[in-house]
This record gives structure tokens, C-alpha cells and sequence, in this order.
């Protein structure tokens, strides 16, 4: 599973915002995407996502059509109204197993009844993963995940991305300020550069030199 | 002011002592409302669903046809189909004038605007994460709009709720289109309206009291129905501390 992206240009119809030129991201790498705030982080994943349109350029992936093809998680944590039963089931193409599996993956088994109104921050984005992990994926895109996790979910999160590279599926894409959870991983990395002033489209420049060791503070 | 104490005393008698034709026209005050809100639903929701993301012209446009909509004057209704049913207009060969089925009608065409035009509004300020996690979770078709839908279920029962007062307590239509007949389209409404002509102010007196019972009791249930929330735990008062 890999994706191809030629000559790419994200943005938003009257805007762009981010210039990532020609990449190859494959599984059994974490891809990440570092860059400050506004720089297409977001715009970025929600275009492989198939959320956004490609203003220039193309995104070719080799996985087949299919309903849970690419899933992309918010930095908010979003979820749907009801219970976190409710929001896992919407997502698990494997029924209630996969469902409770993927919660147990992020250490939220407990909740499973409860009232999605009544969780925490931390504990939104924990279910909003687990959500994301239940509909088995082939693309996975989470778009700064680290905000609300404590250190047991950094490090279950960590575990399910090693499993990924391992198990070669989803090909994951993580957006991130600071990389917490990911030591220990195998990364590609991409970094957004301003390039030619506060105007222009921000760069996409890969940088292979930061060791997976290098990264990784909780 | 005795005059009208012994009105209401009477009022009262009638309401307990069960009066069957009073309690006969009540029943197609509600007979006519409910199936025309039902109706407004089954053809509002869906439509306000299918306008709420589009933002091409067409889309605005119905958006604020429906929103204007919702100011016809039930006399207008009333009138309007009128003519489109009378013996001499185009629908005339239906033969649903003076039926509860053309008050049906009426009262679906006031409702529908306001299921319509409150639910897009709803739908419209949804935040973007929920569609697009709807877009990305693979839910399609009736399921995403189930979802959807479950997202503004408040707003929903309000445009519901509102519809319904609108439609159960309108005189305009109701009596234009079903004309006032005994024991087949007489409404609570169009009953009051008769008997105050007749100079019977005790029997519409009482009608309106049971009318406004009506009307509160069902709003109540129906909002009652959303409100209802487990207690949050107790909260102790803040101590400020003397340092």
C-alpha cells in the first residue's frame, strides 16, 4: 500500500496553502508532517483524506475503492451525539468485535456505554482514534493527535502505530506540533517551510536525517 | 364581568360533564393536525436534508422560498386552495372541498414550511467536523442522514413542535376548507369561532380552554420527552478560603 503524490498543491478555492511537490509515502513507514501553525498541516491530510480537492497535481494511492478506504480524525476529538457504543459501531466494518477491539487498542473498553457528552478531552480523542481504528482502514490520517493524551494513551497509541508498520496496514500520516508517541517508530518525515515570504505557499521538504531515536519526547 | 364568571362556571360544567360533540370535534382538531404534521415531517425533513449542503443557487433560493414561506396567512392558504379545489377549479374533479382531507391539506402546507425551513437552519450550523467525519467514515445515504439528523435532534423537535402549535390552533384554513360541518370538519377552532357568532359564549369559552389544554399538554409531553437527563451530581457551594 503506498501513496503517490505528483506536483501537489493544497488549499482551499481562493487560497493555497501548501506546496508538497512529488512524495511517496508507504506503510512501513508513520508518515509526519511537521510545520508551524497555518502552514497546510490539516489542509494536507484532509486532501489525502479525499476531504479536499488537489488545487494542482494529483494523489494516487494503491488501495482499492472502497468504503473505508482513507479515515481522517480530528484534532478535536470529534464525535457524534449518543454514546461511545454508538460512535465505535458507525465505524467497525467487522461488527462488535472489531468494535471492542479497537477500544481496547486505546484503553477505552470502559467507556463503552457512556454518554459521549460526558467524557473528557483526552478521553474524546482516545474514542475518536478507537473509532478510527475500528473501521479498519487502509489510510489513516490524524491530524495532531498528542493535545489531550496522557502518557498511558501516548503510549497505547504508540503501540497501535508499531503494529501498523509491522502489519504493513493503514499506511498512517500523522500531523504534529511536537511528535510525542512516535519514538521507536520508523518515520518519514515532512516538514512545512515557509519559502518565499508571508504570502507564498508554504514547502513541503522531507528530511530523512531525524532518526526515529531523535524523536520521540512524550 | 358577572356575565362572563357565569359563562366560565358553565364552561367548566361542560368540559366535565364530558359534552360528546365537544369532545367529537376535539378529536379532528387532532385527527387533522397530526396527520398534516405527519406529512409536513415526511416531506420537510428530507427536503431540508437534501438543501443543506448544496451551495448552489437553486439550493439558497428554496432556502429562502421556504423561509418566507412560513409567513402565509392561514386565511391565504385557506383561500388559495380553495380555489384549487372548488367544483369550478383545476383539482375540482378530486371532490375533497369541505372534507377533512383538504383541511389536511391546508394545514400541511402551513406546517411544511416551518419543519422545512427551521431543520435546514439546523443542518446548516452543523460544524464542518460532522459531516466530514461522516465523509470519511464511509456512512452513506439513509444512515448518514439518520446520523446527521441525530446531531440536530433538538432543533428538530422545536421546528416539529412549533408546526404543530402553528397547525392545531390555526382558524383560517380549517374553517375555509372545511366548512364548519357538524360532525365531519368542525375543529375545535372553527367551533369557537362559531359559537362565539351564535352568541354561546359558555360553549366557547369552554372549547377554548380545552384547545389550550390540548395544545400545552401535547408540547409539554413532546418537549418533557427531551429534556429528560439524568441528574448531574450534586455540586457543593465554592469556599473561599481566608488566607
Amino acid at each position: 500500500m503506498n501513496v503517490a503524490i505528483r506536483s501537489l498543491v493544497v488549499g482551499y478555492r481562493d487560497r493555497p496553502v501548501a506546496r508538497l511537490g512529488d512524495l511517496v509515502l508507504t506503510a512501513e513507514r508513520v508518515t509526519l508532517v511537521v510545520g508551524p501553525n497555518g502552514s497546510g498541516k490539516t489542509t494536507f491530510l484532509k486532501t489525502l483524506a479525499g476531504l479536499l480537492r488537489p488545487l494542482e497535481g494529483t494523489v494516487a494511492s494503491s488501495l482499492p475503492r472502497g468504503r473505508h478506504g482513507a479515515v481522517f480524525v480530528h484534532s478535536s476529538g470529534f464525535l457524534f451525539h449518543g454514546t461511545v457504543r454508538k460512535n465505535l459501531m458507525l465505524a467497525a466494518a467487522g461488527g462488535e468485535a472489531a468494535a471492542r477491539q479497537a477500544a481496547v487498542a486505546l484503553g477505552v473498553e470502559a467507556l463503552w456505554g457512556r454518554a459521549v457528552a460526558e467524557l473528557s478531552t483526552g478521553q474524546r480523542q482516545r474514542v475518536a482514534l478507537a473509532r478510527a481504528m475500528a473501521a479498519a482502514p487502509e489510510l489513516l490520517l490524524v491530524d495532531e493527535p498528542e493535545g489531550g493524551l496522557d502518557a498511558e494513551a501516548i503510549a497505547l497509541w504508540g503501540d497501535v502505530l508499531t503494529t501498523a508498520v509491522e502489519a504493513g496496514r493503514p499506511l498512517v500520516v500523522v500531523a504534529a506540533h511536537r511528535p510525542a508517541g512516535l519514538g521507536g517508530v520508523p518515520l518519514f518525515s515532512v516538514a512545512l517551510r515557509r519559502a518565499d515570504g508571508e504570502s507564498a505557499p508554504f514547502v513541503g521538504v522531507p528530511f530523512e536525517d531525524r532518526s526515529a531515536a531523535g524523536v520521540g519526547e512524550a | 364581568m358577572i356575565h362572563l364568571w357565569h359563562d366560565a362556571l358553565r364552561a367548566v360544567v361542560l368540559i366535565l360533564t364530558g359534552d360528546p360533540e365537544v369532545w367529537q370535534v376535539a378529536g379532528v382538531s387532532l385527527e387533522v393536525s397530526v396527520a398534516a404534521l405527519a406529512l409536513a415531517c415526511v416531506a420537510g425533513i428530507p427536503l431540508a436534508y437534501s438543501l443543506a449542503f448544496s451551495e448552489t443557487r437553486a439550493a439558497r433560493l428554496a432556502s429562502w422560498l421556504l423561509h418566507t414561506l412560513t409567513a402565509l396567512p392561514t386565511v391565504v392558504v385557506g383561500l388559495g386552495l380553495y380555489f384549487l379545489l372548488s367544483a369550478s377549479g383545476p383539482f375540482g374533479w378530486m371532490d375533497v372541498l369541505y372534507t377533512r382531507v383538504a383541511m389536511v391539506t391546508g394545514q400541511f402546507v402551513l406546517g411544511l414550511p416551518i419543519v422545512a425551513a427551521v431543520s435546514l437552519t439546523a443542518l446548516r450550523g452543523l460544524p464542518r467536523e460532522a459531516r466530514e467525519t461522516a465523509a470519511t467514515l464511509g456512512l452513506a445515504g439513509v444512515t448518514r442522514m439518520r446520523v446527521l439528523l441525530a446531531e440536530v435532534q433538538g432543533p428538530l423537535l422545536s421546528a416539529i413542535l412549533i408546526a404543530f402549535a402553528r397547525v392545531f390552533t390555526e382558524l383560517g384554513a380549517a374553517v375555509i376548507l372545511g366548512g364548519n360541518i357538524r360532525g365531519r370538519t368542525r375543529t375545535l377552532t372553527t367551533v369557537i369561532a362559531l359559537e362565539y357568532t351564535k352568541g354561546e359564549d359558555a360553549r366557547a369559552i369552554a372549547l377554548g380552554i380545552i384547545l389550550m389544554a390540548v395544545a400545552l399538554t401535547v408540547n409539554a409531553i413532546l418537549h418533557a420527552a427531551t429534556l429528560w437527563r439524568p441528574a448531574p451530581a450534586e455540586r457543593a457551594p465554592i469556599q473561599v478560603v481566608e488566607n
